[in-house]
């Protein structure tokens, strides 16, 4: 009797398991492989395990409005510098706020946390000003410089250094370290979990940002992959396209996801870490 | 600056640690969001000359019945969504959760997956997915069922967007679920199975009064979320059909840019910062209480 | 040494700030002297902003240009931009101006936006002699790109609706196409269409009925920028497009890529998306001709023509090359050769003698052998003008939203009910007055 209740109590575990396995997975296993067909064909692709065989020349209507290895180096480029930038400044500012007293130091820290909440396309005009005065219109580091510093990340990053053992600091002061090499030699080397957490954030805003990108850039050479993906026939009709949107779609989702499968871990502990601060 | 290169000591380190980064925010960061605070007090058109119009444009936006609606429509997505989706992510954290379940691994992976694709790629697919001759509509006529106009009637359109949240996000916060529920002492659930509890009685008596805290700053999390929906609302359907799924963000947008309202644009902004700021404080003063 | 390090490290930033706002100079520097190479004097450098279906035709302009001018050092850089709108606004409004490029393309629909709320951005081409080809542009055309009675800019493609119909589903039908010479003969014949087993067309969207508004001659605004949604006119037209949904000849279960497929049986269909769709659908080669539109009524003041899209060449103020990008301007749109060469692409020229050119009078297998350049050129004569200010886009999204859509789902409302409540949310988004009636 209790057997059968478990086993039926199994049952529905796996059909719940598998309904969501469904649901989830087969929008992305449809992207990857629409991609290779034919729009005549694509039409009419439900399932199967076979790709198609259109790849080539998908890509080659790709390659007419953009170079794809341009692009793709562009994305990491301001992926890459814009997590490093972003993890030097946020962490000492974290670390500011989580270990020292300073002057105004909860008036800066209530700034911070509010304007944590205004953005959107509206501050884009002033941003866009600064920009160009800086003298970094259509390069990448107009696309980098605004989201180097954020809120979010600090908040984040003195929440967790608030929990690091100040004896390890007096100590390393006894030691005669001066307060930089402090933080860089003895805490961060300490607290990899929310250097990883901060890193994937930020790589993953980076990579996945658009609208901004668009605004700050103006030459095919400078494009990232969103922009890219977004301004491929636009006007164009739902189908007829589509193969060729969804190759543009898959190689944009395609680096994150292999990331994301070999760098797991760190992936559900950097969400858990954060959440948990 | 170079004075400022004086010999370091734990006084002045602070200040060394903020200087970048207050650099920084003060240029792109605290600038523009003052200017904005400006700009939504005056009428400013493109770069026409602009004068102080007082909370004119804050009066507008309350007598804006694109506004009110916008408003309206965010509020019935994230009741189409949200308890769907956090409830669903709770049971499946749960189930992942238990030691009988096998694959767990690998069910984790796959469930999180749609959250690691970007917005254009994943709303491109949900509209060739869910287009009135897309693959959905055609396993539903395999199988003997009515079609439906998914993106032509407002309300299934809200409906297509939340399916499109639920999607992207339910693994997201079934992973946050699955770390708050390992801080749950197994000595619970042993005494609960000694008194003959069965999972279904574990998971409404133990595990969601446990989790009260962790529930709640989801909702607040996906509540955040839905007032600055966009990208998903612009690339599906525009807004459309019948303002059906016009947001703010995508008002705010076509505004500004669409018809150089900056003023008005900036105000709205304002408007959505500050509902925001409302909920944050409340999630921060309960969570405060609680602890 | 300690020293050393918190000076480097607080200095990073700035360094970076600044190293990448010098470094970028630096780049361009490069560029100009790489331009310089090999001649003596500095090239002039004329950035253009345009999108892909249009590049072959700036790279013929630049050439000619070569040719015609060869003792001016000028290089001329092309970018493929899509979104101009959106990059021009942010540029304009923010008040800088470093970077812009000197001549841009865009979109016809949105030039009286930008002429109205930035008019002293763009370079008044009637000043510098272009109104000696007005008479070479239709009026509506010329009209649209006007402000305060000067052009603004190169008129360049136009883009002619037709209405494509699939002639081996009417022959099954046992409909003649040529009898569906005003949309009550379309209603007529959607029960025989429908009957033999296919949808008369997909369902209507903006592009079909603003086709049915302008094909009467009017439109969301007048001339004087007021807004004309109450209409008789408006009313009647809007009136058309209930009873073609009522009758299922704009039909709610079809969708557009089934024209492609050969269910679906007309289609309203702009030059530009002939030329590219002539590649990608092949099922309905052969099958498909192109006729003018149904009109309304048959009576004087109803058109067979509309027209959706096409684009126009500016060159902005701030342009230090005014007079070079205003010959390639010129070329581009005047130029016979030129002419020729977008037609290829399948961009209709706005340039009025264009029509002399042989290309013109290819017979198309496509569409069983029509002349169809000729057809789509010959039904831009009747065009009615759209009057466009800068609040057009949101009239365009308001008709969308609170009269296609709603009708498009069967609503009961009457088109002067639906009129109304568009009419009174435009003038409360905009401030303008309704017409009555």
């Amino acid at each position: 009797m209790n057997r059968l209740k478990h086993m039926k109590g199994q049952i529905i575990v796996y059909a719940v398991l598998i309904a969501m396995l469904i649901f989830t997975v087969y929008p992305i296993y449809w992207m990857l492989f629409a991609g290779t067909f034919d729009a005549a064909t694509l039409v009419d692709f439900v399932f199967g395990l076979i790709p198609g065989n259109n790849i080539l020349n998908n890509y080659e209507t790709i390659s007419i409005s953009f170079n794809m290895v341009t692009v793709l180096k562009n994305t990491f480029f301001i992926s890459i510098i814009g997590t490093l930038l972003s993890l030097f400044i946020n962490l000492s500012m974290g670390y500011a706020f989580a270990k020292y007293d300073f002057k105004y130091k909860s008036i800066i820290f209530n700034i911070f946390l509010v304007t944590m909440f205004i953005g959107g396309a509206a501050v884009m005009i002033p941003q866009f000003e600064i920009i160009v005065n800086l003298g970094l219109y259509n390069s990448l580091f107009a696309i980098i410089l605004p989201g180097v510093y954020s809120s979010y990340n600090t908040l984040l990053a003195r929440q967790i250094l608030m929990d690091f053992p100040t004896e390890i600091i007096e100590s390393g002061r006894i030691d005669g370290y001066n307060e930089v090499k402090i933080f860089w030699g003895l805490v961060v080397p300490n607290v990899k979990p929310i250097v990883s957490t901060i890193a994937i954030i930020t790589f993953m805003g980076y990579w996945n940002s658009y609208l901004w990108n668009l605004v700050v850039t103006s030459s095919a050479d400078k494009y990232t992959l969103q922009v890219a993906l977004a301004t491929m026939y636009p006007h164009a009709g739902t189908w007829t396209y589509a193969p060729i949107k969804m190759l543009g779609a898959a190689i944009s989702v395609l680096p994150i996801l292999i990331l994301f499968i070999v760098m797991q871990k760190n992936f559900i502990n950097s969400l858990t870490g954060s959440v948990k601060a | 600056m170079k004075k400022s290169c004086l010999k370091i000591t734990s006084e002045t380190a602070p200040y060394y640690f903020m200087a970048p980064g207050a650099i920084l925010f003060a240029v792109f960061g605290a600038y523009p969001i003052i200017q904005t605070f400006i700009y939504s007090f005056q009428n400013k058109m493109g770069t026409r000359d602009s004068t102080f119009i007082g909370l004119g444009n804050y009066i507008r936006a309350f007598e804006d019945s694109i506004f009110l609606t916008s408003l309206k429509n965010i509020l019935v997505i994230f009741i189409m969504h949200a308890p769907v989706m956090i409830f669903l992510s709770l049971i499946l954290a749960y189930i992942l959760n238990l030691s009988t379940t096998k694959f767990r691994k690998g069910f984790r992976t796959a469930f999180f997956l749609p959250n690691v694709t970007n917005a254009v790629a994943y709303t491109f697919m949900f509209k060739l997915l869910l287009s009135n001759d897309g693959i959905l509509n055609q396993v539903l006529d395999m199988i003997g069922l009515q079609q439906i106009q998914w993106l032509s009637d407002p309300f299934m359109a809200k409906w297509v967007v939340s399916i499109m949240i639920i999607w992207r996000w339910a693994g997201y916060n079934m992973v946050i679920f699955l770390a708050a529920m390992q801080n749950i002492n197994v000595h619970l659930y042993e005494a609960a199975a000694i008194d003959g509890a069965s999972n279904t009685q574990k998971f409404f008596k133990i595990t969601i009064p446990l989790l009260k805290n962790t529930i709640f700053f989801t909702t607040i999390m996906t509540i955040s979320g839905t007032l600055n929906l966009f990208a998903e609302t612009q690339l599906l359907t525009n807004g459309g059909p019948n303002y059906g799924t016009y947001v703010p963000a995508l008002l705010i947008y076509n505004v500004a840019w669409k018809q150089f309202n900056f003023g008005y644009a900036s105000a709205l902004s304002y408007i959505i910062a500050i509902i925001t700021i409302l909920i944050a404080v409340i999630q921060f003063n309960i969570g405060r209480e609680k602890d | 040494m300690k020293k050393l390090i918190v000076c480097l490290l607080s200095l990073i930033l700035i360094l970076s700030l600044i190293g990448c706002g010098s470094g970028n100079n630096d780049a361009t520097d490069d560029n100009g002297g790489k331009d310089a190479q090999g001649t003596d004097t500095k090239a002039e450098k004329v950035l253009v902003w345009a999108w892909d279906q249009n590049l072959p035709v700036i790279d013929y302009a630049k050439t000619k240009y070569k040719e015609l001018y060869p003792n001016v050092n000028a290089e001329v850089v092309v970018q493929s931009v899509p979104d101009t709108v959106d990059k021009l606004s942010v540029f304009f409004s923010s008040g800088v101006g470093t970077d812009l490029p000197d001549l841009v393309l865009m979109d016809n629909n949105r030039i009286q936006a930008f002429l109205q709320q930035f008019p002293d951005k763009f370079v008044n081409l009637s000043e510098l002699g272009f109104d000696e080809y007005e008479t070479s542009f239709s009026k509506a055309h010329w009209e649209l790109l006007s402000y305060e009675g000067s052009i603004y800019a190169f008129p360049f493609d136009i883009a002619p609706l037709m209405m494509q119909m699939n002639t081996e589903i009417l022959e099954a039908a046992g409909v003649d196409p040529q009898s569906l010479k005003t949309w009550e003969d379309v209603i007529a014949a959607t029960q025989a269409i429908n009957g033999a087993g296919y949808a008369v067309q997909a369902q209507f969207e903006n592009r079909e009925v603003f086709a049915l508004l302008q094909s009467a001659g009017v439109g969301i605004y007048d001339k004087a920028g007021n807004i004309d949604l109450l209409n008789p006119k408006v009313v009647e037209a809007i009136d058309m497009f209930i009873r073609l949904q009522k009758a299922k000849a704009s039909d709610k279960t079809a969708s557009a890529s089934e024209v492609g497929e050969g269910t679906v049986t007309m289609a309203i269909k702009p030059a530009w998306a002939i030329g590219e769709d002539m590649a990608v659908l092949k099922k309905i080669e052969g099958k498909v001709k192109l006729y003018p539109l149904p009109k309304i009524k048959d009576e004087k003041g109803y058109t067979s023509s509309a027209n959706h899209g096409g684009s126009s060449f500016f060159i902005l103020e701030t342009s230090k090359v005014k007079d070079i990008a205003y010959e390639i301007g010129k070329i581009i749109t005047t130029d016979m050769e030129a002419q020729d060469i977008a037609l290829a692409e399948g961009l209709m020229p706005g340039y009025l003698p264009a029509s002399a050119l042989d290309s013109f009078n290819n017979e198309v297998p496509y569409y069983q052998g029509q002349k169809i350049w000729a057809l789509l050129n010959e039904s831009a004569i009747d065009t009615l003008p759209v009057y466009i200010n800068e609040h057009y886009a949101i009239g365009e999204d308001i008709v969308a939203n609170t009269i296609i859509h709603p009708i498009a789902s069967g609503t009961d409302k009457t088109a002067e009910v639906l009129l109304k409540e568009a009419a009174d949310l435009l003038a409360s988004q905009t401030g303008r007055t309704v017409n009555e009636y």
